[in-house]
C-alpha cells in the first residue's frame, strides 16, 4: 500500500518533500568523503523520500510502474533459472561462460527492476546504484566475452547442417558396417584374417578369422598374448627376424609357416606385414594377414613329394634307357662293322647263305635302335616351334615323292584354309612324309588314287591338317588305337616297319596336339592332325 | 689323296678297335695306327711325347664311354697340354650315344671337329680323309 506521507516539520503545506537535503554539506564534502559515506551509509534510506513521495505519482501511474518493474524482474528472475537448469542438465552446450554471463546479467537487469519497485516504499538509492553498476560491469563483460568468441559461433554449424552430416554419416555408416560384414564373412569364408599393431601404444587388433585361426574364444584378451610363441621354431627366428626388419627399415614380409593353435592343432599359415607411417613419415603401426593355407600346403607338399619322386624316376629310366641303348648300339653297331668286313668271296654256299641272313639281323636291329632313338630324342628335345607356310612345307615334300606319284598315277589336290602354322619345321615335314608315303603305300590298285591335303580351322578354332586318302583303309574296329603304336603293320607289306605313324604322333604331341583317324576298309582313310592353336 | 700320319684310336671296345684296324689297313689312309683302351693310357702317352711331335697323332678318334678316363676327361687334359703342343691334331668323337646332351656338348668344344654316330662306315673315313686334305 501507499506509505502515509511523512509530515515535514519544515513544511508547512505538508506536501512533497524531493528537494535537495542539506544541499550545502553535500556540495561541500571531498570525493573521499562522499565514497565513504556511499558505502557505509549503503542501506540508509533517510536521505530520500520513498518515490511514492518524489514528485506527484497517481495511484494508478504509481502501480503500473511498480507491477511492470515486478513483472519485468518475475521474467528476469525466471529466465536465468530455467538457462541454469538447462546448462546443469546439458553440459555439452557449448561456451559454457557465456551463458552463465548471461544468466548474471538477466538476474542483475531484473534486481534493478526489482529495486526500482522497492524504492517506491523503501528509498535504498545506494543500493540501488550498486547494483546497477554491478550490472553494468557484468553487461560489459558479456559483450565483450560475446565479441570473442564471435568467430567460433558463426563456425558452429546450424542443427540442419548437422542433421545432414548426421544422415550422411549415417549412411556411411550403414554402407561401413554391410562392407564389414561382408568383409569379415568372406575373411572367415576364405580363412583370411587381419591384424594391427599400434607401435607407439602396442595395442593389438585382430579380426574374427584370426582368432578362428588360433582357435581362440573372440572374448579373449589379447593384450598379453603373443602369437610368436605359437610359431614352431624354424620359423619363429624367422618371422622374428621379418618383424625386426619391419620396424627397423620398414621392409614388408610374407612368409609361409607353421603354428600350434591354442587347440594343439599344427597348421600351415601365411603371414603378412605391412608397416604404416603418419604423415611426417613416422612409423607408427604394423598392419598384417594371416591365411589359414593348411589344406593348400599339405596339398602342395604332398604334390611336390611325388613330383620329386616322379622326377627320380624318370631320371633313373632316362639312365637306364640311355645305358640300355647305348650298349645294345655298341654291340649292334660292332655287328654291322665286323660284318662289313667279311669277305663273302671267301665263303662257301651254306655259310654265306648262313652270313646273310646274320647280316639281315644286324642291319635290322641297328635300323631298330635307330628308330627307338628317333623316338627318345622327340620325347626328350622337344624342338622349338617357327611359324610355317603348309604349302611351301608341302610342295618340298611333294618333290620328294615326284616319281613316286608320277608312277603309281597318284593325284594330290592341296586346299589350304589356313595358311600358316607355328610349328617346328622338321617335324611337319616329317609328318607330311609319313602320311603321303602311307597315301601311296597303302593305296587301292583298283582306283584311280587321289590324295586331298587341307587345312582349316575345327570348331574348337584349332587349325587342323587333314589327309584323306582313297586307298585300302584300316580296319579300325579291329585295330583300333594300334595303329599309331611302335611296330604295328596293318598291310602285308615288306617295306611297312611301323614306325612313321608311331613317330608321327610323338611328333605333333610334344607340341601339345593330337592325331585321330577315320577310316573303312576299301573306302580310304583320313588322319586329322590337330594343332594347338 | 694324302695320307694322315699318325691316327690314335681310343676306345675300350676290343671288338670295336679289332674292325677299325681293318677298315684302317684296307682304306690305307694312315701310316701308323695306335689304339688305347681308354683315355688315361692316351694322355700319358701324350705326356711322354711332348717332345716328340713326330710321335704325337694327327687324327684322333675318341670314344665317349671308356673306363678311368672318359672322352670328356680326355678332353680335359687334353685341353690343358694344348699350349706345349706344336702340332695340329684333329681330333673326331665317336661314339654311340644318342643324348643330344653329347652332341651339344660335343659342338661347344672347339678341338673337336664333329661327333660322329657308330658304327664308324668306310665311308665316314673317306669324308675323314677327304676333310683332312682340304686344311
Amino acid at each position: 500500500m501507499k506509505p502515509s506521507p511523512v509530515s515535514d516539520p519544515d513544511s508547512e503545506l505538508g506536501t512533497l518533500i524531493c528537494g535537495r537535503n542539506g544541499v550545502a554539506s553535500n556540495q561541500e564534502a571531498s570525493f573521499g568523503e562522499q565514497f565513504s559515506e556511499f558505502f557505509s551509509g549503503i542501506l540508509h534510506t533517510e536521505d530520500w523520500p520513498p518515490r511514492w513521495y518524489c514528485g506527484n505519482w497517481s495511484d494508478f501511474h504509481g502501480w503500473l510502474y511498480i507491477l511492470s518493474d515486478l513483472g519485468i524482474w518475475a521474467a528476469y528472475f525466471a529466465i536465468p533459472l530455467l538457462m541454469l537448469n538447462v546448462l546443469y542438465k546439458r553440459k555439452d552446450i557449448p561456451f559454457h561462460g557465456i551463458y552463465l554471463l548471461f544468466v548474471a546479467f538477466i538476474l542483475l537487469c531484473g534486481i534493478t527492476h526489482l529495486m526500482d519497485a522497492v524504492i517506491f516504499w523503501w528509498p535504498a538509492y545506494r543500493l540501488s546504484a550498486l547494483i546497477r553498476l554491478v550490472t553494468a560491469v557484468v553487461s560489459v563483460f558479456t559483450i565483450y566475452a560475446l565479441y570473442k568468441i564471435l568467430p567460433s559461433v558463426f563456425s558452429l554449424r546450424s542443427v540442419s547442417e548437422l542433421e545432414a552430416e548426421i544422415r550422411k554419416r549415417h549412411i556411411v555408416e550403414e554402407k561401413l558396417a554391410a562392407s564389414e560384414f561382408l568383409l569379415s564373412e568372406a575373411g572367415k569364408i576364405s580363412r583370411v584374417g587381419g591384424w594391427e599393431i599400434d607401435l607407439i601404444t602396442r595395442a593389438k587388433t585382430w579380426s574374427q578369422t584370426v582368432y578362428d585361426i588360433f582357435e581362440l574364444p573372440y572374448e579373449y584378451s589379447i593384450d598379453h598374448y603373443n602369437p610368436i610363441k605359437q610359431v614352431q621354431p624354424p620359423y619363429r627366428d624367422t618371422l622374428k627376424k621379418a618383424i625386426r626388419a619391419a620396424i627397423l627399415t620398414g621392409l614388408d614380409w610374407d612368409m609361409e609357416l607353421t603354428i600350434v593353435t591354442a587347440e594343439g592343432k599344427t597348421i600351415w599359415v601365411r603371414s603378412t606385414g605391412k608397416v604404416l607411417y603418419d604423415p611426417n613419415g613416422k612409423k607408427v603401426k604394423i598392419l598384417g594377414t594371416l591365411m589359414d593355407i593348411d589344406r593348400y600346403k599339405t596339398n602342395e607338399i604332398a604334390l611336390s613329394q611325388s613330383l620329386e619322386l616322379t622326377t627320380q624316376h624318370i631320371q633313373q629310366l632316362k639312365n637306364f634307357t640311355h645305358i640300355l641303348s647305348h650298349n645294345i648300339r655298341n654291340h649292334a653297331s660292332n655287328m654291322v662293322l665286323i660284318s662289313s668286313l667279311v669277305e663273302t668271296e671267301a665263303l662257301d654256299e651254306y655259310n654265306a647263305a648262313l652270313f646273310f641272313k646274320m647280316k639281315n639281323v644286324s642291319d635290322g636291329l641297328n635300323a631298330t635302335l635307330e628308330d627307338l632313338s628317333q623316338a627318345i630324342k622327340i620325347k626328350e628335345n622337344p624342338v622349338r616351334s617357327e611359324v610355317i607356310s603348309f604349302r611351301e612345307i608341302t610342295e618340298k615334300v611333294l618333290d620328294i615323292f615326284e616319281s613316286d606319284l608320277k608312277v603309281n598315277n597318284v593325284k594330290v589336290e592341296q586346299i589350304y584354309e589356313t595358311e600358316r602354322i607355328s610349328f617346328p619345321h622338321i617335324y611337319l615335314e616329317s609328318i607330311l612324309t609319313n602320311l603321303i608315303s602311307n597315301a601311296i603305300k597303302y593305296r587301292n590298285p583298283d582306283k584311280n588314287a587321289t590324295i586331298v591335303l587341307r587345312t582349316y580351322r575345327n570348331e574348337q578354332l584349332k587349325t587342323v591338317m587333314e589327309c584323306r586318302d582313297n586307298g585300302l583303309g584300316i580296319d579300325l574296329e579291329l585295330h583300333g588305337n594300334k595303329i599309331f603304336g611302335l611296330y604295328k603293320t596293318f598291310h602285308e607289306r615288306k617295306d611297312a616297319h611301323g614306325v612313321g605313324l608311331f613317330l608321327t604322333k610323338t611328333q605333333i604331341e610334344s607340341q601339345g596336339g593330337q592325331i585321330q583317324v577315320e577310316s573303312q576298309p576299301g573306302k580310304g582313310s583320313v588322319f586329322k592332325i590337330i594343332f594347338n592353336e | 689323296m694324302n695320307r694322315i700320319n699318325t691316327t690314335w684310336v681310343i676306345d675300350d671296345d676290343e671288338i670295336y678297335r679289332f674292325a677299325i684296324k681293318l677298315i684302317m689297313k684296307r682304306a690305307d689312309i694312315t701310316e701308323k695306327t695306335l689304339f688305347f683302351h681308354n683315355g688315361k693310357t692316351a694322355i700319358d702317352c701324350f705326356t711322354e711325347n711332348l717332345q716328340n711331335p713326330d710321335e704325337l697323332p694327327d687324327l684322333i678318334l675318341l670314344d665317349l664311354n671308356m673306363p678311368v678316363l672318359d672322352g670328356w676327361q680326355f678332353l680335359d687334359a687334353y685341353e690343358k697340354l694344348k699350349p706345349q703342343i706344336s702340332k695340329n691334331i684333329t681330333i673326331y668323337l665317336v661314339s654311340s650315344t644318342i643324348d643330344e646332351q653329347d652332341y651339344n656338348r660335343a659342338k661347344a668344344i672347339s678341338c673337336v671337329t664333329e661327333l660322329i654316330v657308330k658304327p664308324l662306315t668306310v665311308k665316314d673315313i673317306q669324308r675323314i680323309l677327304s676333310a683332312f686334305n682340304l686344311d
